[in-house]
């Protein structure tokens, strides 16, 4: 401990403690001091500094005043008015040592006397009481069955806890915490509150009219402005899609996707020269192409060798000092116009040009608009500059890359397997670099790396597209053994690294489909070393399909002790297109056969056109018609939502009474507050985007194709579903699966709130859908604040146990777990809903022990797939695992049913994964007794309890 | 009896020849699928897109439906028996 001391007033020093008392009567008073709020997070890590130790000083009052002028923004007047009310109230205390979080109190009531709150909260301490740390240290922390119980996870818990509790008084407004607070919405993940879950305007590019002969050089700030058609998807962000732009790219042209403009935002320049005299200037996040392999700018040095294209030669149009010339006028007569307009326009320029270049520019046949092949040459000069550019301007193209200042580049998250079958591995917090992988073992090691890293920075689940499909390049001329190897590699390594936070698997997803789905049928295909193959993926579908076989065959098998893998969860696509394609009966048997006896395949419907990436539990964001375009380069595909808030919806039937009117007017308050909230954090994450990379969010600012990985234009803002049951049975006195009239009025409810998030969206541009919250701990949470808040009306529809606390509400707009109702009902009426929740819904059929034949599965999947609207469906069984005899039954057992030891655990979804029972929180122990089973056949088996089966407790309960 | 319901909205162009098509049969009702009471309609008989035409018994029970197309009289007439 440190000895340092100084005395109080006086000043004069003294270093023994338990002199207090002085002879002149005066004291001294130690102040025991733990700084939680240090400069420097890395010191205090390191232990270079004593911030990181308690030290013991004597009272310094200025210290009081520097940190109320500090943190609340007092006044000096006010500082030390205050300092000088709570140096007399510890005077008077006796104390003779006080710890600085009394201190802090004392100066938070004299905030809280004088009424000013804000000041307050900008001065409060976060913290956590001694009694709490050790209940987190000793017990496992029940909120996400995922995590086990160990120090990583203690860690996690600690550091949610202040999390939350920041998120709660800083991101959000009062009236938001509140809400969350009281239960009328749940904020889910408050702890992590962190997570969400370009080129300069003077760059030249040469580009020209599809099919044109005519083709034009100009800066990327006058190509923006050239054509009309703005949007802003987000402030400080306006996106233009010309639809007939071609742009220079290494190898001929390449389709433009389309023109960005950004606010600059004070972002690091830099300036990169070439030996032959070519220049440009890029953010310092900006993919550069060496034949080093791709770095950002900020990395690139003296030496590094760059791939330059000559342009010089290129019989294209230099636009650039005519627009440079006639400057704004032309941008604004052409700003106006639409693109036949512009090109009018340019031809006429044709002839002004003329008079500017040497040569003459018509006549230009397309086989010479190809650029010299390009040579490499070396970096002379790396600086970052200060520029007084306000924007700076992106082109996305087809291929990814552009010839931008006679320089071969790239312009810049579900998740793609293409983005690092391209550009390898580099990530900000991992120590090296790979290059794209050559062989598909490389590969699979680079995606789970990149999945355990995007796992840190994301609250939910990585879901990933299409992967058998994109790994399908790698594995051309393979043996079946060796792709079923592979497979097996691919499924344990995603089972059994637990580097994610908490120690924990990543929570996985894998998009899988039979048939190469039609938009990615022209697809080019990126092969190993990320190149193009020349084919596209249409043409490896006897590939994809070997190893969606495989990856199927290992999923059958189980682990060593034929226990089911709980990740990649597989969601196999159905859509009309997997019933025209070769071999889809023998496949759908197989997926059947382990839907029946592991119980993991996701069963996907894919109507019509429509098109979805699932992710988490049952978040199935639609592809909209620009994510369909961006299929041609799959490496951008990559999807978001930022934050998931849960509706509680009994409550509004309680708050209602009987009353419609008051129902809805609730209903749509809800849904106010909801988007208050989003908007809120959507903020606090820009903020911490802006920082770049030296923020926290280095790797989402990280851009390889030039755009940044989370890109917050593209983002989902979810509004999760919970009680519906429960809100229908207290309003109108009905279960949903009692009577018509009452599924009809949920229905009315959820599409009331359809419809307001269609309004919502518009009215403050963002991408707000319905979700079904997989609820894990809300569906409790919820439940139990209003036991509190609530109890005369909660009590008579509140599901579960209420003497042994183990209750719950209904999750989502689920037909009650108890009704006793066959699947085929279940699945008919819950499905009826489902076009309504646009990102995403789920039926569970729970088989209990029963193995159903997967021919009766296989009839139910396409009954499913043709009759009903479901979105997706899933089957779950239960298993025992015997520790002793390592071998898994069905069903849940207090003994193992083969070698009858008592060493087992219970397995079974609970919501949209597999976990061990003993790791699920009260609410969902309460739910899994009162399921009901199915075999298929008709026959119900009721929940367990209900069957008197007292033993069954121990299992769930171990 | 049996009676029609007809699936529509304000932007559709269809629609109103469905509603003509309907307005034969007698009484009909008209479900708007930017209403929420239209709309929870349309998702309970698996409606999708306007103009839709469901052709129900006295218990509400679907007996034929013409999703996203508008039948002639004659195919409507052929399902009704009252």
């Amino acid at each position: 401990m440190s000895g340092e001391t100084m005395r109080r007033e006086d000043g004069a020093e003294e270093s023994e403690r338990d002199h207090s008392w002085e002879e002149d009567g005066s004291r001294r008073i130690w102040v025991l001091k733990r700084r939680e709020a240090a400069e420097d997070t890395t010191d205090i890590a390191l232990l270079v500094s004593t911030s990181s130790k308690e030290e013991i000083n004597v009272w310094d009052k200025e210290k009081i005043v520097k940190s109320l002028i500090l943190e609340a923004n007092a006044s000096e007047e006010l500082a030390r008015e205050i300092a000088d009310r709570v140096e007399e109230r510890i005077v008077r205390s006796n104390l003779t040592t006080v710890t600085t979080s009394i201190i802090r109190e004392l100066v938070d009531l004299e905030l809280l006397e004088r009424g000013l709150g804000t000041m307050h909260q900008k001065h409060s301490h976060l913290g956590l009481p001694m009694y709490d740390v050790e209940q987190i240290i000793t017990n496992p922390n029940k909120e996400n069955s995922n995590t086990t119980h160990n120090p990583e996870s203690i860690n996690l818990t600690l550091a949610e806890a202040i999390l939350k509790e920041f998120a709660l008084r800083k991101v959000f407004s009062e009236d938001v915490a509140r809400a969350h607070m009281v239960g009328d919405i749940h904020l889910h993940d408050l702890g992590f509150i962190i997570r969400p879950y370009s080129y300069s305007g003077d760059t030249v590019v040469h580009w020209r009219l599809a099919g044109s002969p005519l083709s034009f050089t100009t800066t990327m700030e006058q190509l923006y402005h050239l054509f009309s058609g703005e949007i802003s998807p987000e402030p400080g962000v306006r996106v233009k899609y010309p639809e007939n732009l071609e742009i220079l790219d290494r190898d001929g042209w390449t389709r433009v996707r389309r023109l960005v403009k950004k606010d600059r935002l004070g972002k690091q320049m830099v300036f990169i020269a070439l030996e032959d005299g070519k220049s440009t200037m890029v953010t310092w996040d900006h993919p550069v192409i060496t034949t080093d392999g791709i770095k950002p700018a900020s990395e690139v040095s003296v030496g590094d060798e760059l791939e330059a294209v000559n342009t010089t030669d290129l019989p294209a149009i230099d636009l650039t000092r005519i627009l440079g010339v006639c400057g704004s006028s032309f941008r604004l007569r052409f700003s106006t116009l639409d693109l036949i307009l512009a090109h009018q326009r340019a031809e006429e320029l044709v002839a002004e040009s003329a008079r500017l270049r040497k040569g003459n520019p018509t006549g230009l046949s397309p086989s010479h608009l190809r650029p010299a092949s390009p040579r490499t040459r070396k970096v002379v000069m790396v600086q970052p500059v200060e520029v007084l550019d306000v924007y700076i301007y992106d082109v996305t193209t087809d291929t990814g890359t552009l010839v931008a200042d006679g320089i071969y580049s790239h312009n810049c998250g579900g998740h793609s397997l293409d983005y690092i079958k391209k550009y390898g591995l580099s990530l900000p917090n991992i120590t090296s670099t790979s290059r794209p992988a050559r062989h598909p073992e490389v590969l699979i090691g680079h995606m789970v790396k990149m999945a355990s890293t995007l796992q840190s920075h994301y609250a939910g689940a990585i879901g990933w597209e299409a992967v058998n499909m994109f790994f399908a390049p790698y594995l051309v001329g393979l043996e079946y053994q060796r792709i079923k190897q592979l497979a097996q590699m691919l499924i344990y390594e995603f089972n059994q690294l637990a580097g994610a936070r908490g120690s924990q698997v990543v929570f996985t997803d894998f998009n899988l489909y039979w048939n190469i789905p039609r938009h990615f049928r022209n697809t080019p295909a990126i092969g190993p070393g990320g190149e193009y193959t020349g084919k596209t993926y249409g043409e490896y579908e006897k590939e994809a399909q070997a190893f969606l076989w495989a990856l199927f065959e290992v999923y059958l098998e189980g682990d060593a002790m034929g226990k089911t893998f709980v990740f990649p969860k597989p969601l196999l696509h159905i859509n009309d297109d997997f019933f025209r394609t070769p071999g889809h009966q023998e496949f759908l048997d197989l997926a059947c056969r382990v839907a029946s006896k592991q119980g993991i395949t996701y069963f996907v419907f894919d109507r019509g056109d429509e098109v979805t990436v699932s992710q988490c539990c049952r978040l199935k964001l639609r592809l909209k018609e620009k994510d369909l375009e961006e299929a041609m380069t799959p490496e951008k595909m990559r999807f978001s939502a930022l934050q998931n808030i849960t509706i509680n919806l009994p409550r509004i039937a309680y708050k209602a009474n009987g009353s419609d009117e008051i129902l809805f007017h609730e209903l749509e308050k809800a849904m106010e507050l909801v988007v208050k909230a989003h908007l809120q954090k959507r903020d606090f994450i820009a903020g911490l985007l802006k920082l770049g990379v030296n923020g926290p969010l280095s790797l989402l600012c990280d851009s390889k194709d030039g755009e940044p990985y989370l890109r917050m234009e593209r983002l989902t803002y979810l509004v999760g579903l919970l009680g519906l049951n429960e809100m229908v049975q207290y309003h109108i006195g009905e279960q949903l699966h009692e009577s018509e009239r009452a599924l009809k009025f949920g229905l009315r409810v959820v599409a009331h709130m359809h419809l307001l998030c269609k309004k919502l969206s518009e009215k403050y541009g963002i991408n707000l859908v319905l979700e079904e919250s997989p609820a894990e701990s809300s569906g409790y949470r919820l439940a139990k604040l209003d036991m509190k808040y609530y109890p005369e009306q909660a009590s008579k529809v509140i599901k579960g146990d209420l003497a042994s606390g183990e209750y719950y509400y209904t999750n989502s707009v689920h037909l009650n777990v108890e009704a006793p109702i066959d699947y085929i009902e279940r699945v008919r009426k819950q499905s009826m809903f489902h076009p309504l929740i646009e990102a995403g819904a789920i039926i569970h059929i729970w088989l209990g022990e029963h193995e159903p034949d997967p021919a009766s599965i296989k009839n139910f999947v396409i009954k499913t797939f043709y009759q009903t609207q479901a979105a997706q469906i899933a089957f779950s069984p239960e298993f025992t695992v015997c520790n002793t005899c390592r071998t898994t039954s069905r069903g849940l057992h207090d003994a193992c049913p083969r070698c009858g030891e008592e060493d087992v655990y219970g397995i079974t979804r609970i919501v949209g994964y597999f976990s061990k029972i003993s790791t699920w929180n009260k609410g969902k122990l309460g739910e899994l007794k009162d399921r009901v089973r199915t075999d298929l056949n008709g026959r119900l088996v009721r929940g367990k309890r209900s069957r008197g089966e007292g033993g069954v407790r121990e299992v769930f309960g171990a | 009896m049996e009676h029609l319901k007809v699936f529509v909205k304000a932007d559709c162009p269809k629609c109103p020849a469905a509603k003509e098509v309907a307005g034969k049969f007698g009484e009909v009702e008209i479900y708007d699928l930017d209403d929420p009471v239209g709309l929870a309609e349309a998702a309970y008989y698996g409606v999708l897109c306007t103009p839709s035409m469901v052709l129900v018994d006295e218990e509400g029970r679907e007996i034929r439906a013409w999703r996203c197309t508008v039948p002639s009289p004659a195919e409507i007439a052929a399902h009704i028996h009252n």
